[in-house]
Formats: structure tokens, C-alpha cells, sequence
């Protein structure tokens, strides 16, 4: 009888904590649901809608948007997109493990203001840096007339309006969002298991490559994802220094909406994006899960309740 | 005679900091050989010197009459146990103890067996797939011993490895560490703050200070006949009288008159000659209390008043007060304590001391 009562109390206790977990992430839970969840629910819904050649949609439903994107015409586009936003992604890593490495390891009083020089471009609109570049790469700009004049790029390479430009640009977008998670990973990294792979017989780049790049996982998948995720929806960059060999699936949409005014296939081909950007997501995700469960279960295992 | 290893005049500074001073030591093979010193005295600054972590501005450091010096860390057949233990955490405790074998190339067939045999050393078999923060201080220590130990290295570094462990533990891996080093036999550099640790485990201490070495010697000599003031200080307690040789008895032993507290017959180690100013230092222990002068017959006494008394179960230890000296006696306690009179507060007692239970230090002008 006793026992009954203290388990009801138990429950009733149990069910008030989770009604008062329900009334505190509701707040933001109705802006995803509002914001996030409905337009991509209508993103998705649109894509299946008959197009109105003035430009909206029309009444009853339709595949011909969803086939269109389906067909090979997207194909090359498609491709160029992923191994561009790859690339951007790899050089960012290339880039930015070495650098928060190195701002990591310097006196904590120099380290805000390297941070600061790594986000002092940021400070500038994001346009009007974009046309700095083109000013930068322009084939009558200083950059390009200079090298050609030293003669050490032939006069036929021209350095905007090609695919190149496009990875160049977006790197130089992406760089700080790939330095600082992985800067904030490093800064908390021990340093001395360097020294201890070092004393057990690792030279400096196998201390690196095994210590130091498990060590901040966390950091390098974070920067994969803030650099990847807006690689792949990039828009503006391709539009302004890419030409047209520098296109990406973030135009083709643009295009659709605005020049062919056609809603429902641009909403197709946004979709197709949604789904390409969330597929490695969702396994990161999914793998991070795997991580956390097994270090639970260790922990558990180990008959240790406090962590 | 040549040394297993052995530092030559090493120097050392961090910045204008003149951290490790013209030091030069050996270490016989099989030993466990203790660095012992206040913090910031270099000792740990000769480890990573040892270890290869750190270069020396002048010096030379050989390990089995090799000049390795100039050698990187991963080239050394030295093997750290770091104060943290740096137990790699992504790895789980096989992994960690596997990885200097991995990192040498050895078949996954024989690093298997080796780490067994590790593991079995350390006591923690069937724990290899534990991660390194789920299992206790005491167990991550050991882990660390055996990842150093797997290399077999003709040298291990310990860098005060106890000092995170609470007292009960750090007794117990006092006694695993002696039983690990009686397993291996691998020569041991221990470098300590703690005087408890490095007497009971070392079978050699060399007492650091201000970057020199004050005094090495086994940890007897070190707490009966220490060299200097500073030695005779930090290990153990001691009363410190200033005080002039006034004249000679025998080769050995002569006359020191000690302040306002009288002359007496010392031993005379160091062969001082008369009107040499010297610091003497008594050991508490080596004081007897006696209620008169005639008990003490033949020994060295004074009459001092008892100003305090803590009783400490196996021993008592007074303060007395003796011609404006404050001195501490360590009072032994032998059988009948409770039946037998003990001095209390404020008694006039005689304490007593023989001639050769004296340490003589030439006086040091303070440094």
C-alpha cells in the first residue's frame, strides 16, 4: 500500500517535470514549428503544384515539376554544386585546422586579437566584399595585371567569372566559421598529449594526426557543417564572380522564381537541395547519437552514476 | 666510473630566469633515484631535459654513455609518467597502452600479448575496453605506468605522479610502484615535493634548490647528515642553533658554543677548526626529557621550561623554552604512558641530546 502511494507520487512528480520541460521549450519550439517546419512543409507542398505562367501556382496537382528537376539538365549542376561546396569544405578544414591550432597555442593575451583579425571582415557587408573581389580578379584589375606583367600567369587565364573564382571567394567567406569551432576546440585541447604521443615514440605529425585531430573532432565536425551546408545553398557568390560556368543549384532556383517564373519547379529543385544538405546531416547526427549512447553505457558499465 | 645516466653541467633558463644552475648528476642502472625539492627549484625542468621536451643552454645529457642531448623526444628510449597522467581520452585503455608499440610498427599480434602482460602488471586485466574517464585516479596512474613501461624503456620518468591522489591512495601506490619497479627493474628518475614519498621509495635523493643540487644521498644520510641548512630544513624537522667551534676534543669531535645556551662537545664531521662560525641542527627525536640533570648522565643537557604539549598517540611533541630558545623534542612514547609521570606545561625539565647525534653545517651566509 505504502509502496503503491510513494510510486503514484513518484509518477505524479515525474509527469509535472515534464509538463513544466513542455511549457519551457514551447516558446521555441511555435517559432520552429512557425518559421522552419510549415515554409519547408509548403516549400515541399509547392513543388507538387501546377505552375501559373504568371508567375504563381495553380489549382490541382502535378509530377512534371518533380521530373523536370529528375532529369539530366540538373545533372551537371548538381555535381558541380557538391564538389564545389566539397572543395570549399576540404581547403576551409586545410585552412583553418592549422590556424586554430597555431592561435590555440599562442599567449591568451594575443589570442583575442587574433580571433578579432579573423573576424574583422566579417564586419563589412557581405556584398560589398564580394565586389571587392571582382574588383580584385577583374581581368583589368591590379592582381591579374601585375602577375601577367611579371609574366607569371599567361595572358589567356583570366581569374573571374570562371569556377575558380567561385571556390576562391566562397573560402574566403566560409574561412572565420570554419576557424572559430575549430579554435574553440583546440583552446580547450590538452596540449601536453602531444608531448605524451611524443615520448612514446610519435613523430610530430603522427602526435598531430592521432591526438590532435581526434582530440577536436567536435571542432572539425562543426566547421564541416557551417562551411558544407552554406556552400551548398550558395547563391550570391556563384551569381556575382562565377559566370557561367560558375553556376550552382542556388541560381537554377533563382532563375526558376524569377526569370521563368515558374514557383512550383524552383520549390522542386529547393527541395532536392533540402534533401541533399540533409541526408549527411542527419548521419552526423545519427553517428553522434552512437557516440553518446556508447559513452553512456561505458559510464554505466563502470558503476559511475555521477557524470 | 661512468653512470646509466647522468647529466653534465646542465644549464637552463626560461627567459631571464636562471631556472637549473651547473647541475650535474648520475644515475646507477636499476635504481629508483628521487628529485626532490620545493616547487619551482628545476626539478621537473631536469625531467623534461631528461625527457627531451626541453633543450639546455649548455650541458650534456648521456643515457648508457650515449650523448643524447641534441635527440628528440620520440628517439629516446625514455618513457614519461606525466603529472596529469595525459592519458589520450579518445582512446580506451588498451588503446592507450598500445599506442607506443603501434606507433614502433609491432604486428597488432604481439602488441596484443604485450598489453596483456601489462595489464596484468598494473592489475587492471580485463579493464582494456574501459575509457580513460570512466575508471578512478588510482587506476588512470597505473594505466599511464604501464602505456610508459610497454616501450621498455632503460629509463622512466615519473613527474610527481602521486600528487593528485588522496592520501590513502598515494600510500598504496607508493607500495605498487616499489612492486612494479621490483617486477621490471627499470631505473626510475622520481621527481617529488613530497620528502614522505622519495624517503620511503628512492634508493637514492638528490635535494634540489634554487636550480643546484643541495645534497644526493640515500635517505638516510640525507635526514641524518644533511650538508646544508636548507637539506636539513626541508626534510623532516629540526631545531637550527647558531653557533663557533671553540675548541678540540679529538679528531672528531669538538667544542661548540651555542649562543647564550653554552658550550658542548659535538661531533665535528667536517674537520672545522676553532672560531669557525657553524649552524647546528638537532633532530626533535634525538632529545630526551628528563625531570634532573643527573639522569642525564653523560650527555649533552639543558634546563628548559615546558611551554606546550601536543600528544600525538604514538608520540608527544613539546615545545620547551630554553634561554629564549624555542625547541621542539619529539618524545617517543614506550610502554605504561599513562602510568608513568609525563612533564606538562610549565615543568622544569632537562633535555638531553648526545654529542654525535649533532649535525654541524659550516655557517651560509644567506643567500
Amino acid at each position: 500500500m505504502n509502496g503503491f502511494q510513494t510510486q503514484t507520487g513518484a509518477r505524479a512528480a515525474y509527469n509535472g517535470r515534464k509538463l513544466s520541460e513542455y511549457l519551457l521549450t514551447a516558446p521555441s519550439f511555435l517559432w520552429l514549428t512557425l518559421f522552419f517546419a510549415i515554409p519547408s512543409v509548403l516549400v515541399f507542398a509547392i513543388a507538387f503544384r501546377t505552375a501559373d505562367p504568371s508567375g504563381g501556382i495553380d489549382a490541382g496537382w502535378t509530377l512534371a515539376s518533380v521530373e523536370s528537376v529528375l532529369k539530366n539538365a540538373y545533372l551537371g549542376v548538381l555535381w558541380r554544386t557538391v564538389w564545389v561546396s566539397c572543395a570549399v569544405t576540404a581547403i576551409c578544414l586545410a585552412l583553418g585546422i592549422p590556424v586554430g591550432y597555431w592561435i590555440a597555442l599562442q599567449n591568451p593575451k594575443y589570442r583575442y586579437w587574433l580571433l578579432l583579425v579573423v573576424i574583422i571582415p566579417l564586419w563589412t557587408n557581405f556584398l560589398i566584399r564580394i565586389f571587392a573581389w571582382r574588383v580584385l580578379l577583374h581581368p583589368d584589375g591590379f592582381l591579374r595585371q601585375s602577375l601577367v606583367a611579371l609574366g607569371i600567369v599567361p595572358d589567356d587565364v583570366f581569374f573571374l567569372n570562371n569556377i575558380g573564382a567561385v571556390i576562391v571567394v566562397t573560402v574566403y567567406t566560409c574561412l572565420p566559421f570554419a576557424i572559430l569551432p575549430i579554435y574553440a576546440a583546440a583552446e580547450k585541447f590538452d596540449f601536453s598529449l602531444l608531448e605524451a604521443a611524443r615520448d612514446l615514440g610519435a613523430s610530430r605529425f603522427c602526435a598531430f594526426r592521432r591526438i590532435f585531430l581526434p582530440g577536436i573532432r567536435r571542432g572539425i565536425f562543426t566547421a564541416t557543417l557551417v562551411v558544407l551546408i552554406p556552400a551548398l545553398g550558395s547563391y550570391a557568390i556563384p551569381d556575382l564572380v562565377g559566370g557561367v560556368d560558375g553556376e550552382m543549384l542556388g541560381n537554377k532556383i533563382a532563375a526558376k522564381a524569377s526569370a521563368y517564373r515558374n514557383l512550383p519547379e524552383a520549390a522542386a529543385l529547393a527541395a532536392f537541395l533540402s534533401i541533399i544538405i540533409t541526408l549527411p546531416v542527419l548521419l552526423f547526427l545519427l553517428k553522434q547519437k552512437r557516440i553518446i549512447r556508447s559513452v553512456v553505457a561505458a559510464r554505466r558499465s563502470a558503476g559511475d552514476s555521477t557524470k | 666510473m661512468g653512470e646509466f645516466f647522468e647529466f653534465k653541467n646542465i644549464e637552463k633558463y626560461y627567459g631571464a630566469t636562471h631556472v637549473v644552475k651547473n647541475v650535474s648528476f648520475g644515475v646507477r642502472c636499476g635504481e629508483i633515484f628521487s628529485l626532490l625539492g620545493p616547487s619551482g627549484c628545476g626539478k621537473t625542468t631536469m625531467l623534461r631535459i631528461a625527457g627531451g621536451f626541453e633543450t639546455p643552454e649548455s650541458g650534456e645529457v648521456f643515457l648508457d654513455s650515449v650523448n643524447i642531448t641534441s635527440l628528440a623526444p620520440n628517439k629516446r628510449k625514455i618513457n614519461t609518467v606525466f603529472q596529469n597522467y595525459a592519458l589520450f581520452p579518445h582512446m580506451n585503455i588498451w588503446d592507450n597502452i598500445a599506442f607506443g608499440p603501434r606507433t614502433a610498427g609491432l604486428p597488432e599480434s604481439e602488441v596484443a600479448k604485450k598489453v596483456e602482460c601489462m595489464l596484468d602488471i598494473i592489475r587492471l586485466g580485463g579493464h582494456g575496453s574501459r575509457m580513460p574517464d570512466t575508471i578512478s585516479g588510482g587506476q588512470k596512474q597505473r594505466v599511464a605506468i604501464a602505456r610508459a613501461l610497454i616501450n621498455n624503456p632503460k629509463l622512466l620518468l615519473l613527474d610527481e605522479p602521486l600528487a593528485a591522489l588522496d592520501l590513502k591512495l598515494r600510500q598504496y601506490m607508493l607500495l605498487e610502484l616499489d612492486r612494479i619497479h621490483d617486477e621490471v627493474g627499470t631505473t626510475f628518475i622520481y621527481v617529488t615535493h613530497d620528502q614522505g614519498e622519495a624517503m620511503s621509495l628512492s634508493d637514492r635523493i638528490a635535494v634540489m634548490n634554487g636550480g643546484v643540487i643541495e645534497q644526493i644521498g640515500t635517505p638516510a644520510e640525507i635526514y641524518e647528515n644533511p650538508r646544508t641548512k636548507f637539506v636539513a630544513s626541508f626534510i623532516g624537522d629540526t631545531n637550527f642553533f647558531d653557533g663557533k667551534i671553540s675548541g678540540q676534543i679529538d679528531g672528531e669531535t669538538c667544542r661548540i658554543s651555542m649562543d647564550e645556551l653554552g658550550e658542548f662537545p659535538s661531533y665535528n664531521e667536517h674537520k672545522l677548526s676553532n672560531g669557525a662560525k657553524v649552524t647546528v641542527s638537532i633532530r626533535p627525536e634525538k632529545f630526551r626529557i628528563f625531570g634532573s640533570r643527573a639522569e642525564a648522565e653523560g650527555l649533552n643537557a639543558l634546563e628548559a621550561e615546558v611551554i606546550d604539549v601536543v600528544y600525538q598517540g604514538a608520540q608527544t611533541r613539546y615545545w620547551v623554552l630554553a634561554n629564549g630558545h624555542r625547541i621542539n623534542v619529539l618524545s617517543q612514547h614506550n610502554r605504561c604512558y599513562l602510568d608513568s609521570k609525563q612533564p606538562t606545561w610549565g615543568d622544569k625539565v632537562w633535555i638531553a641530546w648526545h654529542r654525535d647525534d649533532v649535525t654541524t653545517i659550516p655557517f651560509e651566509s644567506p643567500r
